[in-house]
């Protein structure tokens, strides 16, 4: 078994749309903490103490929004205090904090998504959709670079030319508003050079290949097919109303049937799933280190 | 079997009268490594287009190109692509892609070649190239060299039979272009591709080529095995001041028997027939010491914090008027030091002073007002306007008059866009917009980039026109030769720190490894002789060995 993020890009997507889509759908605070915890203990897991400005960003917001909320929302019948002439509801604050929960699992979700993701397995992930668009994804990514870099070369040459006279706001907007009419210029220039090395190719004489540098296993498949399996148990759940959850006037839910067991128990894989490709491969290293 | 053939082609430019190919006809065997030379401008890239369908100039013309017996017009799309690869001068605008391994896969994914042939390819590829560890690099990051290489493999990948490449070194330094050239040597040697490559830098490129065609004007003046030609070449013709330095001795001073074209070729043949009782030229006089323009006393600096020093304990001063060559291998810290010295970037630690002055206490961007400009090595973020008389009237309206004495001729350049003059051409347009700031230290990065061997003579004579107005001059190349010709004192930057600097003389002589083909050829018998000049006045003072 290979690290969670080793996987096929295709299948490691089509894993965590779907973990992310369920909680976008779905307003049942028991599925939406598991979401939350899965998501927070495999971005640690991958990434230890670090980015706790992101931690701070995505569990902060969604608490000053749950507190918020009811400052606004005047909905619930449970009045915890008044303030201003407005009642603080105990349900509001509730649907508050529910919606923050699913906010902060949902940014943990397309974080760690952004995180194993990398231009080369965008790319790849568009061939699904066009195979042109990926050509032109690529090609822009490279392009955007190669314009930030040519932009600062060419605002040194200038200042060392005395282009800028003195050291005034209007003369640098002048001088920044000419370097940026000719980086266009030298944008189509440089786009000339790169469609004619693309025509000495053989770019546009027929159907094209793509090259894939990512290879389909059965691993792949393996992680595919429990994703979708798990996913649609979950689905169903949440289609046919077992996780609906009323708020207002009261909080309140249907009774919990063999469905809502099924669905949270089906959700709590899928989300548990990286972890578990994660913490075995781990196992299995230290295991091999054990015997070297 | 014929892989390529010219016959009586003539072409001219729709907006202009004179034909930019006069009758040009020859043909190339299946297998043949030739060298196309000529001037910048003589039509050499109109020559190689025509060969190449994708990229056939718009012009009117009479005669054919054919390619293993089929007009170029009439190839099928996808084998004119594949069978006929072309490789031009700007390394880095030739890249399509964000990934090496995907640039590399870009011209078979374009036939439709499956994608189990091309991992294959991409695998054997990378593998002969030496390239593994770069496959999923961003090609931004590679260097120049790196990048010529890459071009040069995703060509290669297509299994041509004939390989046109436009003056593929132009842009390198001279270690990477030699790399570049042995690449090709080695292409041309295993798989018998047939290659046609368009030159000036004729040093590495004419002792491992089987044929050498040399243009002028538009037209073929000769054809056949480098050494006939070279025996045969008119001594002003222009391509001569670009030829390697035993073929110049050897058509100097009349030497006798087959033109070398090596440095071992000279030391064995040609030098034997002189005498060598006088072994150094006369010391010229020193120049006087005068004030120094620009000084450097123990310079650190580094790009990032927890980066490696680029420059440390940089120590070294220009005194005013005097022509300074930087030298050194990439990444030794040459345009780095450059930049400091321009006030382009500031220095962690020590001093840089211009003029007496710290460059920290020149208020209001006065530094860059008529007292330092800098030449950057990429020349284009030079240019901001539409042509190049509204570049030089931008900073002079007067231009005409302040650059009477410049020695290129401007005039077919003023109307044209900046961006559609050639490399060589843009430089000239770039010294001369510099020039008009009127800089007291002129800092020039690479300025010989590019240039063709008579446009680097008229180079030299700008520089020295301005060294006599008292001009000081700071120049950083690669150019060894130009350094060892024209410079007053050279220093050695390795590592970030100055190794050595005197004069030309006793500072190529001294050097052993980094010294111009001259001293490497007349080591042990002549001592001091670094320039074509210096062997030829030895070998004239001495005079024949009789027999």
């Amino acid at each position: 078994m290979r690290s969670f993020a080793e996987m096929n890009p295709a299948a490691v997507t089509v894993h965590l749309l779907l973990t992310a889509c369920i909680t976008i759908f779905c307003m049942e605070p028991v599925l939406l903490g598991i979401s939350l915890c899965a998501a927070i203990a495999f971005y640690l897991m991958k990434n230890g103490t670090a980015h706790r400005s992101f931690h701070l960003f995505a569990l902060g917001v969604p608490a000053l929004f749950a507190v918020l909320n009811p400052l606004w929302n005047q909905h619930g019948s449970t009045v915890l205090f008044v303030i201003n002439h407005r009642a603080y509801t105990a349900e509001a604050l509730c649907y508050g904090g529910v919606t923050g929960i699913r906010l902060a699992a949902v940014l943990y979700w397309f974080r760690i998504f952004s995180e194993m993701t990398d231009s080369e397995k965008l790319f790849y992930l568009f061939r699904f959709l066009s195979p042109r668009i990926a050509m032109v994804l690529s090609m822009a990514i490279r392009n955007l670079t190669l314009y930030r870099e040519q932009m600062k070369k060419i605002q040194q040459s200038q200042r060392a030319l005395g282009l800028y006279r003195e050291a005034h706001l209007i003369d640098d907007v002048r001088g920044g508003a000419r370097v940026f009419s000719v980086l266009l210029t030298w944008a189509l220039e440089n786009g000339i050079i790169t469609a004619n090395s693309m025509s000495a190719r053989g770019y546009g004489t027929g159907r094209r290949t793509s090259y894939v540098t990512f290879r389909w296993h059965l691993r792949d498949a393996v992680l595919l097919g429990i994703s979708a399996i798990l996913a649609a148990v979950s689905i169903r759940a949440v289609a046919a109303g077992a996780m609906h959850w009323e708020f207002y006037p009261v909080c309140d839910a249907p009774p919990h049937g063999l469905l809502w067991t099924a669905g949270i128990g089906a959700y709590l894989l899928l989300s548990l799933l990286p972890l578990i490709y994660e913490g075995k491969e781990m196992l299995t290293w230290k295991r091999l280190r054990s015997h070297i | 079997m014929e892989a390529l053939a010219f016959s009586h082609l003539t072409a001219v430019y729709p907006e202009s009268d004179r034909p930019v190919l006069r009758d040009v006809s020859f043909s190339l065997e299946a297998g043949e490594f030739a060298v196309l030379c000529g001037a910048t401008g003589c039509g050499k890239t109109t020559l190689l287009r025509f060969a190449k369908r994708e990229l056939t100039p718009r012009c009117t013309h009479t005669g054919t190109v054919t390619f293993c017996g089929t007009a170029v017009e009439a190839l099928e799309a996808r084998t004119a692509a594949a069978q006929i690869g072309f490789v031009m001068q700007h390394p880095e605008q030739q890249i399509v892609t964000d990934r090496v391994w995907h640039e590399l896969a870009f011209g078979l994914e374009n036939l439709g070649v499956p994608q189990a042939v091309i991992r294959r390819r991409i695998a054997e590829i990378a593998s002969y190239f030496g390239m593994e560890d770069w496959l999923t690099k961003d090609p931004a990051s590679l260097s120049g060299g790196q990048k010529q290489i890459l071009n040069l493999a995703s060509v290669m990948i297509m299994q041509p039979a004939l390989l046109l490449l436009d003056e593929p070194t132009a842009q390198l330094d001279p270690l990477a272009a030699a790399d570049f050239l042995t690449t090709l040597q080695r292409l041309n040697r295993d798989f018998s591709v047939t290659i046609l490559l368009a030159e000036h830098r004729l040093g590495a490129v004419i002792p491992i080529a089987d044929r050498l065609l040399v243009m002028e004007n538009g037209a073929l003046t000769a054809d056949g095995s480098p050494r006939s030609v070279l025996e045969k070449l008119p001594e002003n013709a222009p391509v001569m001041a670009g030829m390697p330095a035993p073929v110049q001795l050897f058509r100097a001073v009349g030497g006798s028997g087959v033109c070398p074209l090596s440095v071992s070729d000279a030391r064995r043949t040609l030098l034997p027939q002189f005498r060598a009782e006088i072994r150094t030229l006369p010391e010229p006089a020193p120049r006087p010491e005068t004030e120094p323009a620009l000084a450097f006393s123990g310079v650190y600096f580094r790009y990032q914090r927890r980066a490696a020093d680029v420059l440390s304990d940089l120590t070294f001063s220009v005194q005013t008027g005097e022509l300074y060559c930087l030298i050194g291998g990439n990444g030794a810290g040459k345009s780095t030091a450059l930049a400091l010295a321009s006030g382009v970037l500031r220095a962690y630690a020590g001093t840089v002073r211009v003029f007496g002055k710290k460059i920290a206490d020149y208020k209001q961007r006065s530094l860059h007002q008529g007292c330092v400009t800098l030449l950057p090595q990429d020349v284009q973020t030079v240019f901001l306007k539409n042509t190049v008389a509204e570049e030089l009237a931008e900073i002079d309206r007067d231009y005409p008059a302040a650059l009477k004495d410049f020695p290129f001729d401007l005039s077919a350049m003023l109307p044209m866009h900046p961006y559609d003059l050639s490399g060589g051409q843009q430089q000239i347009a770039a010294l001369a917009k510099v020039m008009l700031t009127k800089p007291r230290l002129l800092l020039l990065d690479e300025p010989t980039k590019g240039l063709d061997a008579q446009s680097k003579k008229l180079l030299a004579d700008v520089l020295y026109g301005l060294t006599e107005r008292g001009v000081t001059l700071l120049v950083v190349t690669h150019d060894i030769e130009f350094a060892a010709e024209h410079a007053d004192r050279c220093g050695f930057l390795s590592q970030g720190a100055l190794i050595s600097s005197d004069t030309p003389r006793r500072f190529f002589s001294e050097n052993v490894f980094y010294t111009t083909a001259v001293s490497r050829m007349t080591r042990g018998k002549y001592d001091g002789a670094v320039t074509v000049a210096d062997a030829v006045a030895l070998c004239k003072l001495n005079g024949r060995e009789e027999r």
